[in-house]
């Protein structure tokens, strides 16, 4: 095979496993939307305070308070404090790198989230100020309850009293959310623990809500009403998570459908290009092909040569298209919101595997044609 | 051993059919050289061909050691091409990007011999042709004459009985031509191969035991030459004078 021909066709190789690839990412994402959809049967709501531009500001916990008080009778709801990162969280001896957040005990039932082992703190135990906390179920695995007996933040004792669900999909919340290794406390205390015991500090990320019988537009008018009087009225927001998750996805399944639709095509043009130019040095080769039927090849040995040959080539292919394939799917992790695609050893052998797999399907046509070469005509051409 | 019996092959249908060759009949016999003269399109490259195995008669029948080679299907004939044939071409037809000794190993990789005597075959087949010391040079790095000897070697690393040589001369000056011719005489006569050289050339026709002469795709003359027979080349179409 002439040089210029394999590297045609390690390049057309190398596309298709990235194509390939992300067919494949796109692929995930649906499933992984599609499985996550399935978490979250509960329409929660989120109360926030918008900036403007789309951009959140924390509310203060006793702003957080004041609207919780204007909420609709047998709602309940659930402040959430931004994800504090750098408390010094303690289990045993060994400092572990957890974030700790404050919540309102009605945080897990407000969020869906299901309780692995103990419970979640309760309303009693927020108001009597206990140092009580619940962590994500990582946590309790990886260091056992024994170990998280002695939990301490920032030199302060906490009592463990449960373990929750750790892999929230952000997807479908508002703002933010859990994937592992948080430590959910009361948020008063979280305030004085953490935060110097200043209430007035916007450290309240959102208010869920959960708000059976009431639609999105009817929270909203409801904020309104309590905050038309007011001369500093913040600007209050109602999410719906649902909602804004679909918003999202749909943005998402836009990009999503063009990443496919473009990947689609360089499959079939790395497809095309393969054929052609296997087919191109059949050509090129026809006479070396009708030699060899002159000394003896069958079909069938021809056939094993060019299957061969391309199978180096699809090898080859298959190594720098995978390299390639990590790097444009990092790439789209981090471009494309909520574009997901794992990268890992079973990746690799895949992305070989079809590399060659496409390598051997297409070496069928261009063996084909060799097959069918006629020695008697071809090496009648050099007279 | 090898026996053509009305052995006709017709190009194409209706009207604008050629008939190549029109009921041919001929025997080779082991140790004979047999050149094949007439002017183009008279057949004889046909005629090489069908011997070869590759390419069937229309009609007629071939015999290669007593058995029906027509009704040989196309495995068979493979076989047959791999092991009872050698073929040496008016341009060598080697592969440019192989060595000398991958060239003359090329018949083995189709043959049933054990991939570990492939080497040792294609050595000794160019040691015979005195090509030993060239075995890791490419052809583009030999002579015309010396590339022709590698097409030889190739045609004998499977030990066939018969050697069929289209115009081996054709690209050769007349001294190393007649080197070529020689290599060809000595396989038929100290060998006992059945040689068929197809050629325009007298030099190479009056090196051998027998001359055909073709015309329109039939053998008009059959000839038995002497050493001191002389054959002059053509376009006369009536062949031969010694």
């Amino acid at each position: 095979m002439k040089p210029l021909y394999r590297v045609l066709l390690i390049i057309g190789i190398a596309m298709g496993v990235v194509a390939t690839s992300l067919i494949f990412g796109v692929g995930q994402t649906l499933l992984m939307h599609v499985q996550a959809g399935r978490i979250t049967d509960q329409l929660t709501y989120s109360i926030y305070q918008s900036g403007g531009d789309g951009w959140v500001t924390g509310m203060s916990l006793t702003l957080a308070r004041e609207v919780q008080g204007w909420l609709p009778e047998g709602s309940t709801a659930s402040v959430v404090s931004f994800e504090q990162h750098d408390a010094a969280v303690q289990i045993g001896p060994e400092y572990y790198g957890a974030s700790v957040v404050g919540v309102d005990a009605s945080f897990a039932s407000v969020y869906g989230l299901e309780v692995l082992e103990g419970r979640f703190f309760s309303p009693e135990e927020q108001r009597a100020q206990r140092r009580v906390c619940a962590v994500t179920g990582d946590l309790a695995a990886l260091f056992g309850w024994e170990a998280l007996a002695d939990l301490r933040i920032n030199g302060i004792e906490y009592e463990v009293v449960g373990a929750v669900q750790g892999d929230v999909n952000p997807a479908f919340l508002t703002l933010g959310g859990y994937s592992a290794s948080t430590v959910f406390v009361p948020v008063e205390l979280w305030y004085e623990d953490l935060n110097e015991g200043n209430f007035e500090h916007g450290l309240i990320m959102q208010l869920v809500v959960d708000a059976p019988g009431w639609s999105r537009a009817e929270l909203s008018g409801l904020l309104s009403q309590n905050l038309i009087h007011r001369e500093d009225a913040p600007v209050l927001k109602v999410g719906d998570p649902n909602e804004q998750g679909s918003r999202e996805w749909m943005e998402t399944l836009l990009v999503l459908t063009a990443v496919f639709l473009i990947a689609f095509i360089v499959f079939l043009l790395a497809g095309l290009n393969i054929i052609q130019i296997a087919s191109a040095d059949v050509w090129d080769q026809q006479r070396v092909f009708g030699l060899k039927v002159a000394l003896g090849a069958l079909p069938k040995h021809l056939a094993r040569e060019i299957i061969g040959q391309i199978a180096s080539c699809a090898l080859q292919g298959g190594y720098l298209g995978v390299v390639l394939a990590g790097v444009v799917n990092t790439a789209m992790n981090r471009l494309v919101g909520m574009y997901w695609a794992s990268f890992n050893i079973f990746t690799v052998l895949a992305g070989i595997i079809l590399a060659l797999l496409v390598g051997w399907i297409t070496a069928v046509v261009p063996a084909r044609q060799a097959a069918q070469i006629d020695p008697v005509a071809v090496l009648q051409q050099e007279r | 051993m090898i026996e053509l019996v009305s052995v006709t092959k017709v190009y194409g249908e209706g009207p604008s059919s050629v008939r190549a060759l029109d009921a041919v009949n001929l025997k080779l016999q082991a140790g004979e050289m047999t050149a094949v003269m007439g002017p183009s399109g008279s057949g004889k490259t046909t005629l090489l061909n069908i011997i070869g195995c590759l390419d069937s008669a229309t009609e007629g029948e071939y015999y290669l050691d007593g058995k029906n080679v027509a009704g040989f299907d196309l495995k068979a004939k493979a076989q047959l091409r791999n092991e009872a044939f050698g073929f040496v071409f008016q341009s060598f037809n080697l592969l440019p990007d192989k060595t000398v000794l991958d060239n003359v190993m090329l018949p083995l990789r189709y043959s049933r011999v054990p991939r570990r005597q492939w080497k040792q075959k294609a050595a000794v087949a160019l040691e015979k042709m005195g090509l030993a010391d060239l075995a890791q040079r490419r052809p583009d790095q030999l002579s015309g004459g010396q590339q022709q000897r590698v097409a030889i070697a190739r045609a004998l690393v499977n030990d066939p009985q018969v050697i069929l040589a289209d115009e081996p001369t054709g690209n050769l000056d007349s001294s190393t031509g007649r080197e070529i011719v020689e290599v060809l005489k000595s396989l038929a006569e100290e060998r006992g191969k059945v040689v068929v050289v197809v050629t325009h050339d007298g030099m190479v026709a009056s090196h051998a035991k027998r001359l055909l002469q073709m015309v329109d795709g039939r053998i008009i003359d059959d000839s038995t030459l002497d050493s001191s027979s002389v054959v002059f080349s053509h376009p006369n179409p009536s062949g031969v004078i010694w």
